[in-house]
């Protein structure tokens, strides 16, 4: 569609403003994080503190443990996210690529649970972990997690769009099936893995409810819930709380510029779950 | 190379007597390392997806304290949430409320985003960097900062309002304004819309606009004759996910108003978290959960039937 000078204009001008709109809660949440108590509180806001309060990042972290919880939130997720790659792409695979009896059976199987929500399983698998005896454990934040059925659907859907005659020559030239998985469709399927790797990144990085059920202690916490808990705890230190939650979305943000097509196309795949 | 007929044959003979079928060699390869792939998944998921399930399903026939043993009570789990918790109609209600409200509008604001995005702008990578980037960050932190948005006296919402000689409302300390706070700032999400229809956008060929306006149409034409029926399947698509999405809000809902004032954001999930992890009535938050599961899978399908009549696929003749 091509568009008069002045249409162009004018669609600029409403493009910038909504950004700027977007970004003014971010802004607002950053000049916060760096101002004292009375300036946060005034009226008319303040957008530049006086004296940038670097120490609100430090009482931050000391008080709600952010370097622990920062460091409990990088361990969960990559162990989830590359054991998950893992999981999921093997069972991809064979759904993709092997045959054996029952293989249809359990896809359509899988297939019927993949509606419900995850609020249904949440309790059961609850009593499961409290059980076991794993309540405050990593494992329990990271092993539920990892046979991720919208992970193998994801993959499966990818592998299957890699041409057969691939595995066939891999056959031919002496090969076997542990070859074709590591040599012809994981490399074919980067595309696919980032999209996978980086959903489950973001979704296991921001997720709140699964940790509250099963940390108590809060050498465990994750950061999602160090800043919860600290927000029902220092309920009135706004600035602090605000350096809190610059603290957390710093990962999130450098990863994001870092790999922003990866992560464009991973939603425009996957947009397929919340 | 035997008949296809004598092979079914044999294999039936075989299963007859009592025999498995016997497999050729690359078969039986294929076969092992099939289930060896698959097993770690497989197991993951008979553990944490389909065994939890059929347990939910039973749970949900019970009251169960947690710490003594579930006793079976039939459908009164459901008898009670039906006729006689008055909390469950409420939770209903706010839920729907806030999908209602949400889902139409944040899909309408997405689709102009999308659509100016697709225009050759000035600095459209960095627009769009800046759209997506509230859709990653983490929710509880959105919460967080959002809560002081909506503070009455000294957050910048009403100071804003201020400017006009308006005092604004008390926000999520109101049980009028609560929710609709919710829904505003749910708006601010909206990167992930935008994202997937900027995705379909791009998927539209170029030589249907050039057609169209030979033919003579103008702007406003051109996107409800080519740009609406060719982007149906995605607003489909995003709708249905956002209707999902939406139904399972929590952790807004947790963080800023724990459910109040007054249960006005008392949404189901809270409400099921509530009943189990507070309360200890497992059985009853898991006939919540499944009602859960029924409004979203009745919703899904309602919208996917109307489809029909509104979303257009390619290559079929008189659509739209």
């Amino acid at each position: 569609m091509k568009l008069r000078r002045r249409e162009t204009v004018s669609l600029q001008l409403v493009t910038a403003l909504g950004a700027a709109a977007l970004l003014f809660p971010f802004l607002w949440m950053i000049s916060a994080s760096l101002q004292t108590l009375q300036e946060v509180e005034a009226f008319p806001p303040i957008w530049i503190p006086e004296v940038p309060q670097w120490t609100n990042y430090i009482e931050a972290v000391v008080n709600y443990n952010i370097g622990r919880a920062l460091l409990n939130s990088a361990v969960v997720t990559t162990v989830s996210v590359v054991g998950q790659l893992i999981v999921c792409s093997l069972g991809a695979y064979a759904f993709s690529r092997l045959r054996f009896p029952g293989r249809d059976a359990i896809f359509l199987l899988f297939l019927a649970t993949m509606m419900i929500p995850h609020y249904v399983t949440i309790i059961p698998l609850y009593t499961m972990v409290w059980s076991a005896g794993l309540i405050d454990t990593y494992t329990a934040l990271i092993f539920p997690g990892l046979f991720s059925p919208f992970g193998t659907f994801l993959l499966r859907q990818f592998f299957n769009q890699i041409p057969i005659s691939l595995d066939e020559a891999t056959l031919i030239d002496g090969g076997n099936h542990w070859h074709i998985y590591l040599y012809v469709i994981m490399p074919l399927s980067r595309a696919g893995l980032g999209a996978l790797g980086i959903f489950s990144f973001l979704g296991i990085w921001n997720t709140l409810f699964w940790p509250v059920l099963v940390i108590n202690s809060k050498e465990l916490f994750t950061l999602p819930l160090a800043l919860a808990m600290a927000q029902g705890q220092f309920v009135t230190l706004i600035h602090v709380q605000m350096a809190g939650s610059v603290i957390a979305c710093v990962p999130v943000i450098v990863v994001f510029l870092m790999l922003q097509k990866q992560f464009i196309s991973s939603i425009a795949l996957s947009g397929m779950k919340q | 190379m035997r008949s296809r007929q004598a092979q079914v044959g044999q294999a039936a003979d075989e299963l007859a007597a009592g025999k498995r079928p016997r497999m050729s060699g690359i078969a039986r390869k294929e076969a092992i390392a099939g289930y060896f792939a698959i097993s770690p998944w497989l197991l993951g998921f008979l553990i944490f997806q389909l065994a939890p399930i059929l347990a939910a399903f039973y749970i949900s026939s019970t009251e169960w304290r947690i710490l003594s043993a579930p006793e079976f009570i039939g459908v009164r789990n459901f008898d009670k949430l039906l006729f006689k918790d008055d909390l469950f109609w409420q939770s209903i209600k706010v839920t729907v409320i806030y999908v209602i409200f949400r889902v139409p509008v944040s899909a309408v604001l997405s689709l102009a985003l999308a659509l100016l995005m697709n225009q050759q702008l000035a600095g459209r990578r960095l627009f769009r960097t800046i759209y997506y980037l509230p859709a990653v960050i983490p929710l509880v932190a959105v919460s967080m900062m959002w809560i002081w948005i909506f503070n009455p006296e000294y957050g910048v919402l009403n100071s804003f309002i201020r400017l006009f000689g308006i005092e604004g409302p008390q926000w999520i300390h109101s049980s009028r304004w609560a929710l609709p706070a919710l829904i505003i700032m749910s708006l601010w999400q909206v990167g992930t819309g935008i994202v997937i229809f900027l995705a379909g956008l791009q998927g539209i060929p170029a030589h249907l606009y050039e057609a169209a306006t030979i033919d003579g149409a103008n702007t406003w034409q051109r996107f409800l004759k080519v740009t609406l029926p060719m982007l149906s399947p995605v607003v489909l698509f995003a709708l249905v996910m956002n209707v999902i999405g939406s139904f399972q809000i929590f952790t807004q809902a947790y963080i800023m108003t724990a459910g109040g004032p007054g249960n006005a954001t008392l949404f189901l999930v809270l409400y099921i978290y509530r009943n189990a992890f507070e309360w200890f009535h497992m059985g009853y938050a898991s006939a919540l959960a499944w009602v859960l599961f029924v409004v979203v899978l009745v919703i899904s399908l309602i919208m996917l039937r109307s489809s029909e009549h509104w979303v257009h696929y390619e290559g079929r003749i008189g659509g739209a």
